[in-house]
């Protein structure tokens, strides 16, 4: 279309290989201003792999890429970023705890000042100007978790718009969503290009391609077998250029008597996913379920297989009425279902082929329990050379290493060997390449003749027409149609699935997809963080309450300051520890650095007597620094876990504790007057411990909520992978996270000097991580990672204090504390849990 | 994390080697075949420390010595044993040595304040582990909770409850049928603590190796979705492989009790950091989905003889902890760095 323009990108003889394996052979490639290159081929013939070399995630190992005629290095995703490169993935990466606009904005955030602050009025209001653009009426403050995938991509769409973007691949964008959706999604495509955008567009569906596709370019084996107009091609030699050979007649169900009804399902209903589904299936028959994604279909599949509860009605097998409870209870009733998610839900990738196809019906191949090793393996080779698994050398090979499609015969035939009568398959060619699609087509074909029962849910409306006998198509959540195979076209059942047939291309079709779902206006954290504060305060008040009752002393003056002493020390700590948290780590190592830190710092103040007070503190953070250094060099460059990793340095610390002071305790005489009087002193009448500790407290919430690596914490909590891919540089971030931790605990080392007049090898600090922890989590820090914040945690440290005050005041021993510690943080557990369930079920549909 | 192999060149050579050295398979060609796993190389550095420590005393190698001494650390093997699987499913345990400390005394305080005969108090111990491993499991399976946070609170609780019941207090005073149990030997030379660890180490190994309960576990810890949608009931799993690890810490503080002859609150702490250095320097996947109960057994004997050996050497108690920490820092470091080469 734009041949006298120049182009925007051009790949030149581009060569890669994993591993030995080559899988881009030459590749060449040029993208103009304005149009929409699809880029087409069997899985593995090297397309994602071109695209990701392309958005910065691999590096080429010889060619050139040239933008504008220059030539130009990406080494990583950001780079590709400030080239205007941005890549849409098949799954929207997103931060589901964080709202629109951060997802829009996460990492390029536009900040203001000196300090770089984060212009939080300029984030929302550009998100509202992008959305609007792409004729999108989501609300920037509404956090992802609730929306569905088609409005997820939709803010993606509009991430890339505020970058700028000139260069946009789509890898499957389509792939889950509904006609209606993809229409939208055109649309918004044909706009961006009218306004110069080049779009890299990848996609299985070929009518798709023809419709939206400006060129075409085909790759096979990670070479490039050609460029063609659509105009000037068709299907039929589009398929040629894909598989090299002509594929005629690609499917179609054949026409057989259909038996007894096998699965009767009458009037069932999930609350907030579906109501009142009746259907049937017959012996040797295939019934397909068509819809929108976000429909209720997987919903439905999943209540017949047990997955999920079923509020009312009831399945019947054979006509005997069953209760199936889970999908064990399944199998045994005759079930089997291929998940829509292969690589999480059907299949155990690292294991074996063998392993993985007699999973269902182990028990089969085990003697009371103990494994028959021979007849599981002559069992599995039975099956795959039934299936003819191309590539696979031998059944103990990984799964991992196959081919989609392949895959996909290995996640259908575990279910052959447990011989069902009724088959429930979740879009059965998602993602697999035409070749492997016939195969599927065929194997179902033949098991409804052996007079299997088939229920298919499908996206793709040429499958669901040609492969099924009657097709039911449903609507949120509802069976709207049923249709015989005769009578139904295209036409009817995108009308039944979308309300109205669909008119123009200009519709406002992605409305109906937030109709289906319950939109919810908050995530889970900002939910238990509206309440959590105030149940934090209840709780105090009643403990405040019960103790006074108990003790006229809890009162007095000198116990609240008491009080008021023990927090900065917790406090400072806890700010660390919210920030680990958040990034989905923890550090259990804290009370041996608040012991390692205030040992050396008191063992120095031993020998140099006249050493002043904010030495000393550097001297701590200094010391806390470098042990805060060694945690997040473990966990981030050395990839150790890091409950392990800090679970190491808890003991290699405390040792070191012992090593350095030989075991000794540092006195109060050893310690000099001034840095005791820290806790007890300063010019404006508060105590230095506690301006300290507030300084810390309001630089954390600053940091966490005004700067770009402060949110970053929150990004990489949410969505490692995403953050990653967002240009944040996670590993440093992380790092960041512990080393700062370390450095409070080391203040905390010299503040505990201060505030108790001693420090003790075996003693200081022991123990203290959980009540750090404690506190964290009390403060509503969410243990899954991605959210919490500084103004809970310091209430968790409040209610912590006072507890253990209370306790002491009212006279219970202090061996009451450990226990009370334990039944606190996992009350707070259970709270947060059955919030989340209750939560959880109003969005449920939404992924 | 896959096992690694050794830098082909090492291979290629001692394969080359073999082959002109003899044609027919010998056992070092067998061995050169032989993946270099991780159980290898714990192995080899079992050699090492044994080397090591008999240079550091000359009563080092003594049988009776070594077998004696392996007593100090049979209930950390125990409990290791039901950590192979907890962890080989995903999870972690961090409570089993605070059920120890519990189990330990509320089978004394039974004994001694309300005089309940040894024997049973006993049993009541042991069911109380179970129950303490139920209750996180039922925790984690039924609230959806992660096994870190849940055994956290549990590692504070159980020991907080043992300190309540037992306060500052060691409370002895056990028959002499249950006390001393190091003392005892099972077929001929070997310690009825060691026995016992072995017998238990055959039982999980074939349960993790031969038995369907075993590959459910690994299956779990590999992809803990896709299991379920095999129809493996994952929860009852769980609740059942965590009511296990309770049972075994329960078997472990009994036995701490009868080889010190008295219980007290503080028994056993951080012995759950040994267990967890041993599983995972045994080679179990510290995600999940891998491992293997000779690894554990392997690496519990190698961390046990280290220990004996600082001991030799008068090394104290609190410095060996940096040895431990480093020795389980390195069994997940080393692999991983050579895994990013590769």
């Amino acid at each position: 279309m734009a041949a006298e323009l120049k182009p925007i990108l051009q790949v030149k003889n581009i060569f890669k290989s994993f591993g030995g394996t080559p899988v881009l052979e030459g590749v060449d490639f040029d993208l103009y201003p304005g149009e929409v290159h699809v880029l087409l081929g069997e899985n593995g013939a090297g397309k994602s792999t071109l695209t990701k070399i392309i958005s910065g995630v691999h590096r080429p190992d010889s060619g050139q890429i040239l933008i504008d005629g220059s030539i130009v290095h990406i080494p990583s995703p950001i780079a590709a970023q400030k080239l205007g490169i941005a890549l849409l993935h098949q799954e929207p990466l997103v931060f589901p705890n964080l709202d629109v606009a951060e997802n829009i904005y996460m990492g390029r955030q536009p900040v203001r000042g000196a300090a770089s602050l984060i212009d939080w009025k300029q984030v929302y209001s550009g998100a509202a100007q992008h959305l609007n653009e792409l004729g999108q009426n989501l609300d920037p403050h509404q956090s992802m978790l609730g929306l569905s995938v088609a409005n997820q991509q939709m803010s993606e769409m509009a991430r890339a718009l505020s970058q700028q973007t000139r260069i946009l691949i789509m890898d499957e964008p389509t792939a889950s969503l509904s006609p209606g959706e993809v229409a939208d999604l055109f649309r918004i495509m044909r706009q961006m290009c009218a306004q110069g955008t080049a779009i890299i567009f990848i996609s299985h569906r070929l009518d798709e391609v023809f419709e939206i596709g400006d060129r075409i370019t085909v790759l096979r084996d990670g070479e490039m077998v050609g460029t063609v107009l659509p105009t000037e091609t068709d299907t039929e030699n589009i398929i040629r250029m894909m598989v090299g050979r002509p594929l005629t007649a690609l499917f179609s169900k054949q026409a057989d008597t259909p038996g007894e009804v096998r699965l009767e399902v009458r009037n069932i209903t999930s609350f907030g996913n579906f109501e009142d589904i009746s259907l049937s299936v017959r012996s040797g028959e295939i019934v397909g379920i068509a819809g929108l994604v976000g429909a209720g279909r997987t919903a439905v599949a999943n209540a017949i297989f047990g997955v999920d509860p079923i509020n009312s009605g009831e399945v019947l097998l054979d006509g005997k009425p069953v209760h199936i409870r889970n999908p064990r209870e399944a199998v045994q009733n005759g079930l089997a279902y291929v998940p829509e998610d292969r690589q999480h839900e059907g299949l155990l990738l690292p294991m074996s082929i063998a392993e993985n196809i007699t999973l269902p019906q182990l028990r089969q191949y085990a003697r009371a329990g103990w494994l028959q090793k021979k007849k599981e393996r002559a069992a599995a080779e039975e099956v795959t050379s039934r299936l003819q698994l191309t590539g696979a050398r031998s059944v103990h090979q990984a799964v991992s290493e196959l081919s989609g499609g392949n895959q996909q015969k290995v996640s259908l035939s575990k279910w052959l060997l447990t011989q069902p009568e009724i088959l429930i398959l979740d879009e059965p060619t998602r993602g697999i390449d035409v070749g492997a699609k016939a195969e599927v087509y065929h194997l179902m074909n033949e098991l409804a003749a052996q007079g299997m029962a088939i229920l298919m849910i499908s996206s793709e409306l040429p499958e669901i027409l040609a492969m099924s006998d009657r097709i039911l198509v449903m609507r949120e959540g509802r069976i709207t149609s049923e249709f015989d195979r005769e009578v139904a076209t295209q036409e009817k059942v995108m009308s039944a699935a979308t309300r109205a047939v669909r008119s123009s291309d200009s519709a406002p079709h992605a409305t109906e997809a937030e109709n289906v779902l319950p939109a919810s206006n908050s995530s889970f954290g900002m939910f238990l963080a509206k309440f959590r504060e105030v149940g934090i305060l209840v709780f105090l008040g009643l403990v405040f309450a019960a103790a006074t009752i108990k003790s006229h002393r809890f009162l007095e003056i000198a116990n609240l300051r008491n009080i008021l002493l023990d927090l900065p020390l917790l406090m400072i700590t806890a700010m660390g520890m919210t920030m680990v948290i958040i990034s989905r780590n923890i550090d259990v190592s804290v009370g041996s650095i608040i012991g390692l830190s205030g040992i050396m710092v008191g063992m120095l103040f031993k020998s140099h007597p006249e050493m002043a007070v904010p030495p000393a503190l550097l001297i701590g953070a200094g010391i806390g620094l470098v042990l805060g250094s060694i945690n997040g060099s473990l966990v981030t460059w050395m990839r150790v876990p890091s409950i392990i990793a800090t679970l190491a340095t808890m003991s290699i610390f405390r040792g070191l504790v012992f090593i350095v002071s030989g075991g000794r305790q540092v006195d109060s005489n050893d310690l000099p007057p001034v840095l005791i009087h820290l806790s007890q002193t300063s010019p404006i009448g508060i105590p230095w411990h506690v301006l300290i500790a507030i300084a810390v407290a309001i630089i954390t919430h600053l940091f966490l909520r005004y700067r770009r690596t402060g949110r970053a914490i929150y990004a990489i909590g949410n969505n490692p992978v995403a953050a990653g891919l967002r240009g944040i540089p996670v590993k440093q971030v992380v790092f960041l996270c512990f080393a700062v931790t370390g450095l409070l605990s080391g203040v905390g080392g010299v503040l505990y000097a201060s505030r108790y007049g001693f420090v003790n090898p075996g003693q200081t600090g022991v123990g203290f991580e959980l009540s750090v922890i404690a506190a964290a989590v009390i403060g509503g820090t969410d243990v899954f990672g991605g959210s919490g914040s500084v103004l809970g945690t310091t209430l968790g440290c409040l209610l912590l204090c006072v507890i253990n005050n209370a306790l002491t005041v009212v006279g219970f021993s202090a061996f009451y504390q450990l226990a009370v510690y334990g039944a606190i943080i996992l009350t707070v557990l259970v709270v947060d849990s059955s919030v989340r369930k209750q939560f959880g079920r109003a969005v449920t549909e939404g992924a | 994390m896959p096992e690694f192999e050794p830098s082909s060149s090492g291979v290629e050579t001692l394969q080359r080697r073999t082959r002109t050295a003899a044609k027919v398979r010998s056992p070092l060609a067998k061995f050169a075949a032989f993946r270099f796993n991780r159980e290898v190389v714990v192995l080899i550095l079992l050699g090492i420390a044994f080397f090591v420590g008999a240079k550091l005393s000359p009563f080092f190698l003594d049988r009776d010595y070594l077998l004696d001494a392996s007593s100090l650390y049979m209930e950390t093997g125990l409990i290791a044993l039901a950590m192979t699987f907890i962890i080989i499913s995903g999870n972690i345990d961090l409570s089993v040595a605070s059920t120890l400390a519990l189990v330990a005394s509320v089978t004394a305080l039974m004994h001694a304040k309300m005089h309940l005969p040894f024997g049973a108090a006993m049993i009541l111990g042991l069911i109380l582990g179970g129950l303490l491993g139920l209750f996180n499991g039922l925790m984690i399976v039924r609230l959806k909770l992660p096994s870190l946070a849940v055994t956290l609170g549990t590692f504070a609780l159980y020991r907080g409850l043992a300190q309540i019941i037992i306060g500052d207090h060691s409370v002895g005073s056990f028959p002499d049928w249950f006390a001393g149990i190091d003392y005892r030997h099972l077929a001929g030379p070997i310690p009825a603590p060691l026995g016992i660890f072995l017998i238990c180490a055959v039982v999980f190994g074939l349960l993790l190796h031969q038995h369907i309960l075993g590959r459910w576990t690994v299956a779990i810890g590999t992809n803990a979705a896709a299991s379920r949608y095999s129809g493996i009931p994952n929860g009852t799993i769980l609740i059942g492989l965590f009511t296990l690890s309770g049972f075994m810490a329960g078997a472990a503080g009994l036995m701490l009790e009868s080889r010190l002859s008295v219980a007290r609150f503080d028994m056993g702490t951080g012995l759950e950091l040994d267990a967890i250095t041993a599983v995972v320097l045994g080679g179990t996947d510290i995600f999940g989905g891998r491992g293997t109960i000779f690894g554990t057994v392997t690496a519990l004997f190698l961390i046990g003889i280290l220990r004996n050996a600082m001991g030799l050497a008068n090394i104290k108690v609190e410095s060996q902890l940096v040895v431990i920490g480093l020795l389980l820092i390195f069994s997940i470091v080393v692999p991983n760095l050579l895994q990013r080469k590769k």
